[in-house]
């Protein structure tokens, strides 16, 4: 069987990596054919990996599939072991999705076209290489690799303010990203004498045993590193700047995967491995869960510029996943999972189309805009319902992801019922904002008076602080044309909301790639749970009412959504 | 006694790497001196050649059984070997780059090479040096050729003053060496063979003296001038701005990794007793380097100022080696010098080449260049991003082996120390990198907008061009394919005796303190 | 051994004052001289050393013998340098080297 023994995923990884390596030797002048050396590098990697999965993926088994495990620098104990389960196979063919639409996107993109997709397949390989390392030291590397590229495609392709907001992203995820390192560190070295083997692989350091005081300290180290990926509440301050900055197809890809680096994170290593603290710190996940879609709603409902307020409703949607991490239910982390898929194409499908917007009317203030409903009835109604999904409405995938969190908590039997009822409560509240703010966008920007036409003349800034290829081309302001959506971008977003539409109908498209590790994720949690609430009764007696020991029913609690 | 036997007493066989260098130097010398001028056309070619048949000639000494030459005077075990084989690389790279730098300066081409080529010979016995006075004799070799080279360019005021600072600092500090050097040979009773003074000075019951510590200090004082860690580092921003661009490039690498052979050999070796000591002094010194070189890298407009204090904060993480002195420790450093030599060489070669081209080497001055010169811009990029740590190039993976050895034995607020000024260090990398790729056509600086058309035909470019892409190819793929750098580090510090009986000791850094019988017998046989 | 000591606090005396030299004089020649002294103290603290505890190897003096040959070579690259500084800048005063941020 020669399928059995091809690396697919080494090839999935490499194959764009590889193809970025060719793109400064092909022979093009006006970047027409690097283009569609890009798109095809990216439809073919995704092809590649939906044949993949579809021939030699068995999404009924929790355990590791397509495993290759190739020793790369044994003296540091770094192996190359790569493979994918239920949590990595449905985030690896999103990072797929979105970056092969997002380059489809980048159509017209033509300063620099060759960095500019050069270093748009390198991030494509990073992030499949976050998602499928088995091995801390390599996960480190991946999410080192993929700095670079995210930088320096904000820094050259953006608003205004790109530069600043590029530093801000790479210092801030280069911090954080010291304690995955020191993490694994360790954990690798604990408990083993200098002479003895260790391991980086965390399958085996799940096995291992800390003591809970090492334990809680790694697990706060690994939940700054992630949390400021995933933009928890304190640590969220670069998010607004990169995502609003970053020219709109950088910006599907930072919302729509690099922002699940930091939930994939979270569960990979916070949960997986480190499943005692993690019963320590599940309270303040909700709490930080519920903070961030309070402010992030709230915030998002105080910004003028269109592409911050989609940022800022990120951030909201991002608590989301911390309530369902946090639940102690197979639904809650299952919705979780979903949530996080669902957000990604939904917050893909708005930051394009905030990009096809901001080509027509070259700017992205909101007040300044107003009647262009009329004028481009196809992106309205494609926008109208990309909103639809984000603001959760029933059928799509949004309402589907926040169920399921909703349901996961308020069915966990680990929290007191006072901490439930307010969490949810506010949780609800603040799903109750979204629409707010998202109706209030689509009403400013679409509806109203037409005060478009005098865009052009609107002040010019310097040089130095001119947008460049803010939106999805690089037309300069005067030159800009007032057409409706072309077939291109009509099929691009059509493509993520029949996605969105597909999974609201069907969820258990999406779910039945994971459902089988989702649960074996939360058993471990729960084993934990209950072992810990045992041996210390009085867990979350401290500020959260009155603890309720947990009996084991896991069986009932599998599928409600199913 | 006929020379054969002599030779073979004296063990004369361990220093032909040097003996091909030297008669390489004098035949350069030689030809310089018959030919003129027109030499200058082979004598670099034919030196590069010397310095890699002298690596070929280190590669047969490896895993010698009899290392010690010269009656204890010259060890040449695995690890001086590699120290001698990154101090001949490192030379023959500068080469490379500096020939068109010296030929569009006007100075002679042939005396600079000479020049060079004693200070890499005075850089490879001090790797070597197993006795106080080869250490001090090759040390001085090393520091006054690098004065001279310093001060070549004689029409330079801005190098003669270079020179003049280097000078007066390198000598006092290797004076105040001298002294710390004079008291342990007292000390010691009169024995000047690092691998004895130990077993003598516990013979001497000298081992607890306040006059051990005082010569460390002064001995350390001397080593860190040479490894320019913080706070004996004040020379090197002027020295690196001052001077030619590739003689701060063998300075920041060749001269660097022989005052770490011999921190290695002459710390280990002559002062297992007072190892609490110097393993603090260095842990200070470590940390210093490590925060102020990174952060006031961070404020330098000068292209070659900011290297230089981006070289101190590198000379602060190859210490964390040393200090936990551990297998993996030592190997770690050996990794690290060696992956340093490709970046810091290439960033170098990219620096040579702008001035070059621009006569320039403010990082402003880069703004723009992408446009004009991508080559050149992706070595830059490339090398400057491998210095940061960047995955997956090699500098990212000789700081993790560094942070890794250092996490394994413990030294958890060094490596996180180490760990948060990398991130500092990005900052200032990614800075000259931004000015060179994202700045727009219109943002492009003056020294841009008038760069000459890309030529490499000129006399002295094709060696350059060749160090550039050597530089660009092995930082890229180093990190990769690191496995027989790995190889050669572990190698090179299980292979030397020295380390082996040293590596122990850190476990026990007091040993010698308490109970002095038993641990004096262990010492003993470790030394003998 | 009384003697000793006696040469050896010379020595230190001779290096305290090598030291001084370097951190007050504005001459460079004079700041040359001082490394002198600093150089010359040692070779008395070596000399001291090999007549005491090593009469039999005498590796102090040989060490001594070293030391006052590269001594001498430095203080020849260093003179070089000073003359030619000389010639650039018409003055040996280390205050006057200001191009370079000290």
């Amino acid at each position: 069987m020669i399928a059995d023994q091809f690396p697919w995923l080494t090839a999935i990884i490499l194959l764009p990596l590889v193809a970025s390596l060719i793109i400064p030797a092909l022979p093009d002048k006006d970047g027409k054919s690097v283009r569609w050396f890009a798109l095809g590098v990216g439809f073919a990697d995704f092809a590649l990996m939906c044949y993949a999965f579809w021939k030699h993926y068995d999404a009924s088994s929790a355990t590791f599939q397509l495993v290759e495990k190739y020793a790369w620098i044994p003296q540091l104990g770094l192996n190359w072991s790569v493979s994918v389960d239920g949590l990595s196979a449905p985030l690896v063919l999103l990072a797929g999705l979105v970056t092969t639409l997002a380059m489809f996107a980048a159509w017209r993109v033509d300063r620099r076209p060759k960095l500019f997709y050069a270093l748009m397949l390198v991030l494509y390989a990073a992030q499949i290489g976050v998602f499928v390392a088995q091995d801390i030291l390599l996960l480190f590397i991946m999410w080192e690799v993929e700095l670079i590229p995210v930088y320096l495609l904000v820094c050259i392709w953006g608003g205004q303010k790109r530069r600043y907001a590029a530093t801000k992203f790479l210092l801030y995820t280069a911090a954080s990203s010291i304690f995955i390192l020191v993490a694994g560190l360790a954990m690798a070295f604990y408990g083993t004498s200098s002479g003895s083997p260790f391991t980086f692989d965390m399958a085996e350091l799940a096995l291992k045993q800390f003591p809970i005081g090492l334990e809680v300290l790694l697990y706060a180290g690994l939940l700054i590193a992630f949390g400021v990926k995933l933009a928890i509440f304190p640590m969220h301050t670069w998010l607004p700047d990169a995502h609003g900055e970053a020219s709109a197809p950088v910006s599907m890809i930072l919302a729509g995967v690099l922002l699940k680096m930091g939930g994939y994170g979270l569960i990979r290593l916070n949960l997986e491995l480190l499943p005692n603290a993690h019963v320590y710190f599940a309270p303040i996940l909700a709490i930080l869960g519920v903070v961030n879609i309070i402010y992030g709603a709230l915030s998002s409902f105080g910004q003028t510029n269109m592409k911050r307020r989609l940022a800022y409703s990120s951030i909201s949607h991002m608590g989301f996943v911390l309530l369902g991490i946090a639940s102690f239910t197979d639904v809650g982390v299952s919705g979780a999972l979903l949530q996080m898929l669902s957000h990604g194409l939904i917050a893909s499908v708005l930051f394009f189309l905030a990009g096809v917007t901001y080509d027509r009317t070259h700017t992205m203030a909101m007040n300044e805009m107003g009647g262009i409903g009329q004028a481009m009835p196809k992106v309205f109604a494609l926008f109208t319902m990309g909103a639809m999904a984000s603001l959760a409405l029933p059928g799509m995938s949004g309402f589907v992801g926040e169920i399921s969190v909703f349901v996961g908590l308020a069915t966990s039997d680990a929290y007191s019922t006072p901490f439930q009822v307010v969490t949810v409560f506010l949780a609800a509240v603040g799903l109750i904002l979204t629409p707010i703010y998202l109706l209030s966008m689509l009403r400013q920007v679409f509806y109203g008076d037409s005060a478009v036409c005098d865009m052009a003349s609107s002040g010019k800034p310097s040089q130095s602080d001119e947008a460049v290829c803010f939106g999805t081309n690089c037309v300069l302001p005067s030159e800009a044309i007032f057409n409706d959506a072309s077939p291109r971008e009509i099929f691009i977003a059509a493509s993520f909301l029949a996605l969105i539409v597909g999974i609201g109908f069907y969820p258990k498209l999406a779910t039945q790639m994971y459902d089988a590790k989702t649960v074996a994720v939360n058993a471990q949690v729960r084993q934990s749970y209950v072992e810990i609430s045992q041996s210390n009764p009085q867990l979350y007696a401290k500020g959260l009412a009155f603890p309720r020991i947990a009996e084991v029913e896991s069986a009932s609690l599998l599928g409600v959504v199913k | 006694m006929d020379f054969a036997n002599l030779a073979a007493q004296l063990n004369a066989g361990t220093i032909l790497p040097e003996g091909i260098v030297i008669i390489t130097l004098l035949t350069v010398l030689l030809g310089d001196l018959i030919a003129g001028r027109a030499a200058s056309r082979w004598t670099p070619y034919f030196a590069i050649g010397g310095l890699l048949s002298a690596i070929v000639a280190l590669y047969f000494q490896w895993n010698n059984p009899t290392p010690n030459g010269f009656l204890g005077g010259f060890n040449a075990d695995d690890l001086s070997i590699v120290f001698r084989g990154i101090v001949a690389l490192s030379a023959s790279v500068t080469l490379l780059l500096s020939v068109r730098y010296v030929e569009q300066s006007g100075t002679p081409l042939g005396e600079f090479i000479v020049i060079l080529l004693t200070a890499t010979l005075g850089g490879m016995f001090l790797s070597g040096a197993d006795e106080l006075v080869m250490v001090f004799v090759s040390l001085e070799t090393l520091s006054i050729a690098s004065y001279l080279l310093t001060g070549y360019m004689k029409r330079d005021p801005r190098s003669n003053e270079a020179a003049l600072k280097y000078l007066l600092i390198g000598a006092a500090s290797s004076a105040i060496f001298l002294y710390g050097v004079s008291l342990l040979y007292g000390l010691s009773g009169g024995e000047t063979r690092l691998s004895q003074i130990t077993t003598n000075l516990l013979a001497n019951n000298a081992n607890e003296s306040i006059g051990v510590v005082i010569a460390l200090v002064f001995v350390i004082a001397g080593i860190a001038f040479k490894i320019a860690a913080v706070p004996f580092h004040q020379w090197t921003p002027d020295v690196y701005e001052g001077s030619p661009t590739p003689v701060v490039a063998f300075l920041s690498v060749g001269s660097k990794a022989a005052g770490f052979a011999l921190a290695i050999r002459l710390l280990v070796n002559a002062f297992p007793m007072v190892s609490e000591q110097w393993h603090f002094v260095m842990t200070a010194l470590a940390l210093l380097s490590m925060v102020l070189g990174n952060v006031v890298a961070l404020a330098q407009g000068s292209m070659k100022r900011m290297l230089a204090y981006s070289s101190i904060g590198q000379a602060g993480f190859v210490m964390i080696g040393l200090i936990i002195g551990t297998d993996a420790g030592y190997a770690s450093m050996v990794f690290y010098l060696m992956v340093y030599l490709f970046m810091n060489l290439g960033g170098f070669a990219c620096v040579i080449l702008f001035t070059l081209r621009t006569g320039t080497d403010e990082i402003t001055e880069y703004s723009g260049l992408y446009q004009k010169d991508p080559l050149l811009t992706l070595c830059l990029s490339i090398c400057l991003l491998s210095l940061g740590g960047i995955p997956p190039l090699a500098g990212f993976f000789g700081k993790i082996y560094l942070f890794w050895a250092g996490w394994q034995a413990g030294a958890y607020w060094l490596v996180l120390i180490g760990l948060l000024t990398s991130v500092v260090s990005i900052y200032y990398y990614i800075r000259v990198v931004k000015m060179m790729v994202v700045k727009e056509p219109e943002e492009m600086s003056e020294a841009v907008k008038n760069y000459p058309a890309i030529s490499w035909t000129a006399f002295g470019m094709r060696p350059l061009q060749v160090g550039l892409i050597v530089c660009l190819v092995a930082t890229s793929l180093a990190g990769i394919l690191s496995n027989p750098l790995f190889n050669l580090a572990n190698n090179s510090v299980t292979g030397t005796p020295l380390l082996q009986s040293s590596v122990i000791q850190p476990a026990r850094p007091v040993m010698l303190q308490s109970s002095k019988t038993l641990d004096e017998a262990s010492v003993l046989e470790a030394h003998l | 051994m009384m003697q000793l000591q006696y040469f050896l606090i010379v020595a230190a005396a001779l290096f305290c004052i090598g030291i001084y030299g370097l951190v007050t004089s504005r001459n460079a020649i004079r700041v040359l001289m001082s490394i002198e002294l600093l150089l010359n103290s040692v070779n008395l603290n070596l000399m001291a050393f090999s007549n005491f505890l090593d009469p039999q190897g005498i590796r102090g003096q040989v060490f001594t013998v070293f030391v006052i040959t590269i001594a001498a070579a430095e203080a020849a690259v260093g003179l070089a340098i000073v003359l030619s500084i000389y010639r650039n800048r018409d003055t040996v005063d280390m205050e006057q080297f200001n191009l370079l941020k000290w």
